[in-house]
């Protein structure tokens, strides 16, 4: 089952998602994490960051929207006492998601992880929670010159996550491959809002990222439309709850899967995808997409 | 923290729209201490499969032919159940209930023994209500215990410690209680309801040595008013020191004036958050509560100085001086 995206070698395609597995130690006691093909940590800005007031989750029928404000330890913390931390729990591949103000925030992230113990880095351009910046990954030239910038201080895997709240999608898949990225993930939560319950006259709408099955068809539609446009490898994610559910997305053209919401719902649900997956290796995982890279 | 299918061994109606579930699994009963929390999928259920099918056969029946807007109909019908519901509409309910995903409900744990542990929670939204409709001998997926209980070092004392419950707030001060029985002299327990009906385990507390005071917003039972009031009125009456510190667990507007009064009477007070909930493990950062950062905690004026800090995995129980009392907000 095992799959290569560039240097990363993944023993199989199921991941986490990012944000949805906190640094992969809360889930520790849960699931053993040396099974899961990588480990998607929450995204590290450069300094500290507290995040959104509350409220930050809103529960739907079939999904959630969250308004975290990307609140993590930054780099700092994160590389003295986080990362030594699943380094020695686990020997699971360790993808970092990295989210920024400004291409000079994301250069110094990456700068300093090309010499710590990760295997990957996922760029986050695509974060709905962040006020006042504009999603660099919704215009097909921002997102090219910002890849290719960065492209140039890492020598690490360099995965690029999409927005999927865009006219075209396929564009800026492809601007990111053409500035050298090494994968593409598809996708983030969809801006959306919602009003704290009672509403009441004067309250306004809390906005945040819509995730959950609700998006899964949407995210199917995009892993397509983009697996026929570049070549580079596709991380499709959006509402995976179980193993048929990864069977489309690796039908749709994804070489691996990200479980996110799902995580909340059962813990487990990784492992049983990958235990689900196993059958299907042969049928799926190498014949669907025969462009390999 | 352990994940497991639980057996519901029983299940107990105390109100209208209050139950008392009992849950065996040894492994979660031993672990547990007063103030933790489990995190319950309200639908995972053995028999979730046949009860769906259960339903639709019940909707065939009861709709006779009639043409409703699936949609539309158990969107009107999603409050909760007080909404006195019948009939079609009621199955349409149930069937938009059980169809829905979940994400897992945190309830404090009540009563933990050797082999069983008990949850006790009201009816406030679909999930609770889909959960209330579950019976004994259902199987539910459930993680625990979780987050950091009561401090309970400070318990030994000559001193006697103060317990304030406001409405379901009772379950993890019930626990607590009960861990604290052989203590002398007894605790104060205060139990703050909406009605006479609403006051739970005053006599299992009394039972344990505990001195029960009450209140009830209509006045139905003990003082009426809210308990924050009765607390602070008791206090101004009580030669100190006499008490050890204060452990309160309700809804935030009455635990924002219990920590206030007890800085006034220099009492230290614990309190336990309520907050909605994603992952309950401290992954999603989704049940912060804004505190202080200062290590000197009192002195520090600037609230621009702070922390958000996760209510399932730094509390639910947290110093009531650490937190930032903000406008607060009821879930109810």
């Amino acid at each position: 089952m095992s799959i290569r995206i560039s240097k990363l070698q993944l023993k199989n395609p199921v991941l986490v998602a990012s944000g949805t597995f906190g640094y992969g130690l809360e889930f520790k006691d849960l699931l053993d994490l040396d099974k899961l093909g990588a480990i998607v940590t929450k995204t590290i800005t450069l300094n500290p960051r507290s995040g959104n007031p509350q409220p930050r989750t809103f529960e739907l029928s079939y999904g959630m929207i969250n308004s975290i404000g990307l609140q993590n330890v930054g780099l700092e913390k994160f590389i003295n006492e986080k990362l030594p931390e699943i380094r020695k729990i686990t020997k699971t591949p360790i993808i970092v998601s990295v989210g920024g103000n400004t291409k000079n925030e994301f250069s110094k992230i990456l700068e300093t992880l090309n010499s710590e113990k990760v295997d990957a880095v996922e760029l986050n351009l695509s974060c709905p929670n962040v006020t006042g910046k504009k999603i660099i990954s919704q215009n097909d030239k921002e997102t090219y010159k910002f890849v290719s910038a960065l492209r140039k201080k890492t020598n690490l895997t360099l995965i690029v996550k999409l927005s999927p709240n865009v006219t075209d999608i396929t564009k800026i898949a492809k601007s990111a491959e053409d500035a050298g990225s090494d994968a593409i993930s598809l996708i983030n939560s969809f801006p959306a809002a919602f009003y704290r319950l009672p509403i009441t006259d004067y309250q306004l709408p809390v906005f945040g990222g819509l995730s959950g099955p609700c998006i899964k068809h949407i995210a199917l539609r995009m892993v397509y439309q983009v697996s026929q446009v570049v070549k580079i490898p596709i991380i499709g994610m959006g509402g995976i709850m179980n193993t048929g559910d990864a069977l489309e997305f690796f039908k749709a053209g994804a070489k691996a899967i990200a479980v996110g919401y799902a995580n909340f719902i059962n813990p487990k649900t990784p492992l049983e995808i990958i235990e689900g997956l196993k059958p299907h290796s042969n049928q799926y995982l190498f014949n669907c997409r025969r462009k390999s890279v | 923290m352990i994940q497991s299918d639980c057996k519901i061994t029983s299940k107990k109606r105390l109100t209208d729209n209050c139950f008392l579930f009992t849950f065996t699994n040894s492994a979660i009963a031993q672990k547990a201490k007063p103030g933790q929390f489990v995190m319950v999928n309200p639908v995972k259920s053995k028999s979730h499969q046949g009860r769906i099918a259960n339903v639709v056969l019940e909707l065939h029946r009861t709709s006779n032919g009639m043409n409703v807007d699936y949609g539309i109909a158990a969107n009107k019908c999603s409050p909760p159940i007080h909404c006195g519901v019948s009939g079609a509409n009621r199955v349409l309910k149930g069937l938009y209930l059980t169809n829905r995903i979940f994400l897992r409900r945190p309830f404090s744990i009540c009563v933990a023994k050797n082999k069983t542990f008990s949850i006790f929670f009201k009816v406030v939204g679909p999930g609770t209500d889909i959960l209330s409709q579950k019976k004994e001998g259902d199987v539910l997926n459930i993680i625990g215990p979780l987050g950091c209980g009561y401090f309970l070092s400070s318990l030994p004392s000559p001193l006697s410690p103060i317990f304030v419950a406001g409405g379901t707030g009772i379950a993890s001060l019930f626990f607590l209680a009960k861990r604290v029985t052989n203590h002398k002299p007894r605790a104060t327990i205060f139990i703050g309801a909406k009605t006479k009906k609403e006051i739970f385990f005053k006599k299992e507390l009394e039972k344990n040595g505990c001195k029960v005071i009450a209140s009830t917003d209509d006045g139905s039972y003990g003082h009426k008013g809210y308990i924050s009031d009765v607390f602070s009125r008791y206090l101004s009456t009580i030669h100190y020191p006499l008490f050890t510190a204060v452990y309160a667990c309700g809804p935030r507007p009455m635990l924002k004036k219990i920590a206030e009064t007890s800085e006034k009477y220099k009492l230290k007070c614990y309190v336990s958050l309520e907050e909605k909930m994603a992952c309950g493990v401290g992954a999603c950062m989704g049940c912060v509560v804004k505190t202080r950062i200062s290590t000197d905690m009192k002195t520090q004026i600037n609230t621009a100085d702070f922390e958000y800090k996760r209510v399932c995995k730094d509390g639910p129980v947290f110093d009531a001086d650490e937190i930032i009392w903000e406008n607060e907000y009821t879930n109810q």
